[in-house]
């Protein structure tokens, strides 16, 4: 008895809910449907704005202004007839063939209710034409989409990015993040690592619209949430500078405060303009040239590559040198007869009259290989690789970009590993000059020469001050343990590579300013060696780091050091020692 | 094991998750995206585990498990109290414990142990039906998870263990004045209610008295989601074709709203079929409770049936603006684990039960 009454009072809720969803579904259905379909409900998508990207003195590095996009609305063109006479009208406004419009149109379609792209940042003229049709093409708007700028152009691009449309892998990995297909995100740069901070939320509006299509009520709405704004450490004017320095050949610039790794500038060459990456109509073929460019404009040379540093790696070979008191700034003296001589192999130095008797501080001032050579045979490859691998090579420096390489420092189990080789003695020997194996990137020249400045510092380079204006708290550069000692010795050649008559770094002098640094120039088997420079200015109390590479350059006392000179005399000039 | 099994029921069980696969790949469905990220695949998987549950719980039969039923109900309160301490905040409520890769979801769980334990209390009792404790104790054991699982807070759920409790009585004989005066007494306590519930709650409930008075806020999810549901008609828009369900206007599509894409895409035949696969179901249940002399297994079976229609009811009301919104899984059909395996694991009870009459 309970039991049928249980079954009954069951049924019979059932039945209600039934009722209940026969009433919704047939006797309000077409008021419903109507609703949902049938051209009365439009979404009309609010994009966000995307934040924008300050300079350290919050000037747009990247910003947004407002382009115009033509648009269709496939709900009405679900009319055979309608769809005809609309693209034949526009393909004669346009310029376009009907079979080039309907092949954008299949294209970009993505569902039967969302607008189709039909073209891109439509020139103004266009939009007056289109605008005056548009009472006889319903199906067809102009729709204002914020369109990204990137003021420098191709100053920094690889550091700030670009953006581009999502591609199936990424849409794979980040669809739970809300991304969807044809949304625009970042493809590299800091366009790219924060896309999550930069991108806002989508909103949008689902509206209600007669016959005509005009809107009558509001169903529901989302506001867009916009992006995050982000400033950076980043100096515009110093940036385009440095570009404007090593434009027209390849390389990097990393200029960076010494004493927190603020970076103030980082370019790479050859570059390109990420505005080409947006609009234009011919911007195909330009993302096709810079793609198969094989200079690689993409590539951040600054974080991306490795290369040998050759003799501003004499730095690290000094400090392990003299932190191990294997080699000293006075006893130390050897004889520079041009070459060395080592198991029947003939070590060349960079002057083949040779340097005569050398000290230590000689030896860096006039880059005389052949000390170095004869001191790291005293130091020994172990000593060499632990301090190489102290003062930060060999991992990445943790700048906030993505795809930053780790460089390479050798010792012997790496040797044996990779090479399947023993180490020999003639191995340590080109450590020491910073030939042969061990591989850096400028940015690791500029930690390495911000740790000399800043007294045995080792920092971490950013290059985001704060993000929605909260300030980025940055833990404190890393005492390192190298006595000042060896840091003051170290300081006092650098001094007299660039301020000494003798020195190889001459032409990084500026009149009124104290200038410390090392060249290096990096041979590379069959090709024009690699010019280096590192430095920081003022000598006695550095403000500035600077790195400086220039790819098959040539001497670095001759093609680096002279950008160095002439980016710290800009700063002189803006006032900024 | 699987001698004189009830294939009915086994049957309906498959059907009706056989659709709901359909339909969490359809919520799921971006053009791009390849099917092993869609949760329909996951979903997959859960059931999977679901098949072995009810093997598991084929295998050692019903009577044993009512005998550890204290267990469990001790178990499910020390996890209830460990969600409110450690549970990760979802959706403003904790209501999950994060164990790996899994989320534990412990009032999903509650259900079953209740039901166990109240069968196991009352079936002890059977001689005792009229005495007064035959009432009270099990109403105390219904109330201290419920109060647990108001706090977190999951009003759905803490909601639904009253009806269930009150119908396992009804079937073991309870005089009705009891069951008349319960249901009085709860009346009362609405007052108190409304004092513990969290502002989104009152929120809901107050937009659920009154969708237009919010349209943009709370009110977006029942109008949304009463316009997919109308908008299916008599016959639906087709699988993979809701206008509402693609452009993300509905949220909780795939755990709480799955319904609502449902009456879109299959329209008002559809829906009916659903519901009258879900009652079929409840309604086999029922024909086991009256063939299976049990006391324990009579009981079990109605607190599985009754739990099993009470959310069917709940979730399909919610999605056409019946109920408040208050978080009621549709049984099989929404996607999320701890959901799907209490349904399997309540259908294995009761084919156990059958299995051992």
């Amino acid at each position: 008895m309970r039991l049928k009454i249980l079954s009954l009072i069951i049924l019979s809720v059932f039945i209600i809910l039934g009722t209940c969803l026969f009433y919704n579904q047939i006797l309000k259905g077409g008021y419903f449907y109507q609703l949902s379909e049938n051209n009365r409900i439009r979404l009309v998508p609010e994009d966000a704005a995307r934040g924008v990207i300050f300079d350290a003195k919050r000037r747009p590095l990247v910003d947004s202004t407002l382009s115009y996009y033509l648009v269709a609305s496939p709900q009405v063109l679900k009319n055979k007839k309608e769809k005809a006479r609309t693209l034949d009208k526009l393909s004669l406004v346009l310029g376009m063939s009907l079979y080039q419009l309907e092949a954008v149109y299949k294209k970009n379609y993505t569902a039967p209710f969302a607008d189709i792209v039909l073209m891109k940042d439509i020139p103004r003229e266009l939009i007056f034409k289109i605008e005056q049709m548009n009472l006889d093409l319903p199906a067809v708007s102009i729709k204002p989409k914020p369109q990204r700028r990137y003021v420098l152009k191709e100053a920094g691009a690889q550091v700030f990015g670009f953006l581009g449309e999502i591609d199936k892998a990424q849409l794979t990995q980040l669809t739970q993040y809300g991304y969807r297909r044809q949304d625009l995100i970042g493809k590299s740069g800091l366009e790219n690592s924060q896309d999550l901070i930069l991108r806002g939320e989508e909103g949008g509006m689902q509206i209600e619209v007669n016959n005509r299509n005009h809107q009558v009520g509001i169903l529901s709405s989302k506001a867009p949430v916009n992006g995050t704004d982000i400033q950076l450490t980043i100096d515009a004017d110093l940036e385009a500078f440095a570009y404007e320095q090593l434009k027209g050949r390849r390389g990097a610039v990393v200029l960076m405060d010494p004493n927190d790794g603020r970076i103030l500038a980082m370019v790479s060459s050859p570059s390109f303009d990420p505005n080409m990456f947006i609009s234009g109509s011919d911007s195909d073929q330009k993302i096709r040239s810079v793609l198969s460019d094989k200079d690689t404009p993409l590539v951040n040379r600054a974080i991306q590559n490795q290369y040998p540093p050759g003799s501003i790696f004499k730095i690290v070979t000094t400090a392990a040198g003299l932190e191990t008191k294997r080699i000293s700034e006075s006893a130390t003296v050897f004889y520079c007869p041009g070459f060395y001589m080592l198991g029947g192999r003939r070590f060349n130095c960079a002057e083949t009259k040779g340097h005569g008797r050398v000290n230590l501080r000689d030896a860096i001032k006039k880059s005389c290989n052949v000390f170095f050579f004869k001191a790291s045979e005293k130091i020994g490859q172990a000593p060499l690789s632990y301090y190489t691998n102290l003062l930060g090579f060999g991992k990445g420096t943790g700048v906030e970009l993505s795809g930053e390489v780790k460089g390479l420092v050798p010792d012997k189990s790496w040797k044996r590993r990779v090479m399947s080789d023993n180490w020999y003695d003639g191995d340590t020997l080109n450590f020491s000059i910073g030939q042969g194996y061990v591989l850096i990137s400028p940015i690791q020249a500029a930690v390495l020469i911000s740790a000399i400045a800043n007294n045995g510092k080792l920092v971490q380079p950013y290059l985001i001050e704060s993000i929605g204006g909260a300030k980025i708290k940055r833990p404190l550069p890393r005492q390192l343990p190298i006595s000042l000692r060896t840091i003051d010795i170290i300081k006092d050649a650098l001094y007299s590579v660039v301020e000494s008559d003798e020195g190889t770094g001459v032409n990084a002098r500026v009149g009124g300013l104290s200038v410390s640094g090392k060249t290096g120039t990096a041979q590379v088997t069959g090709r024009i060696s690699h010019g280096w420079f590192v430095g920081y200015a003022p000598s006695e109390n550095p403000k500035v780091a600077i790195a400086v590479f220039v790819e098959n350059g040539g001497y670095g006392g001759e093609v680096a050091a002279p950008i160095a000179g002439a980016v710290f005399k800009k700063m002189k000039q803006l006032g900024m020692f | 094991m699987f001698k004189k099994l009830d294939y009915k029921i086994i049957v309906l069980t498959c059907i009706i998750f056989a659709i709901g696969i359909l339909f969490q790949y359809s919520v799921s469905y971006q053009k791009d995206v390849p099917v092993f990220h869609n949760s329909a695949f996951k979903q997959l998987i859960w059931v999977l585990i679901g098949f072995l549950i009810v093997a598991f719980v084929l295998k050692i039969g019903y009577r044993r498990i009512i005998a550890m039923s204290y267990y469990f109900y001790g178990i499910v309160l020390f996890l209830l109290m460990a969600v409110l301490i450690i549970g990760s905040e979802r959706l403003g409520a904790q209501r999950w414990i994060q164990l790996g890769a899994f989320n534990l979801q412990p009032s999903e769980f509650t259900k079953l142990s209740l039901i166990l334990t109240l069968a196991y209390y009352l079936g002890i009792r059977k001689d005792r039906v009229l005495h007064v404790k035959s009432f009270l104790v099990p109403f105390f054991l219904t109330a201290i998870p419920a109060i647990f699982i108001l706090k977190q807070p999951d009003l759905g759920t803490a909601l639904l263990l009253f009806p269930t409790l009150l119908s396992m009585l009804y079937i073991f004989g309870v005089e009705i004045k009891y069951l008349l005066g319960f249901l009085l007494s709860s009346v009362l306590f609405m007052p108190v209610l409304w004092n513990i519930m969290r502002p989104y709650q009152k929120q809901r409930l107050l937009v659920f008295i009154n969708p237009n008075m919010d349209p943009l806020g709370a009110g977006y999810t029942i109008i949304q989601s009463k316009i997919a549901v109308g908008s299916g008609g008599l016959i639906g828009k087709g699988w993979l074709s809701g206008t509402q369900n693609y452009l993300n206007f509905l949220p909780e599509r795939h755990t709480d709203f799955i319904f609502s894409v449902v009456g879109e895409e299959w329209g008002f035949l559809g829906s009916v079929a659903i519901l009258t696969l879900y009652f079929l179901l409840v309604k086999r249940m029922l024909h086991i409770l009256d063939t299976t002399e049990n006391v324990y297994g009579r009981l079990v079976v109605a607190g599985v049936a009754t739990m099993l229609s009470l959310q069917v009811i709940i979730n399909i009301g919610m999605t056409i603006g019946l109920f408040p919104v208050v978080g009621i899984t549709l049984p099989l059909i929404s996607y999320g684990g701890s959901s799907l395996l209490t349904t399997f694991i309540g259908i294995g009870l009761v084919l156990s039960v059958q299995q051992m009459a």
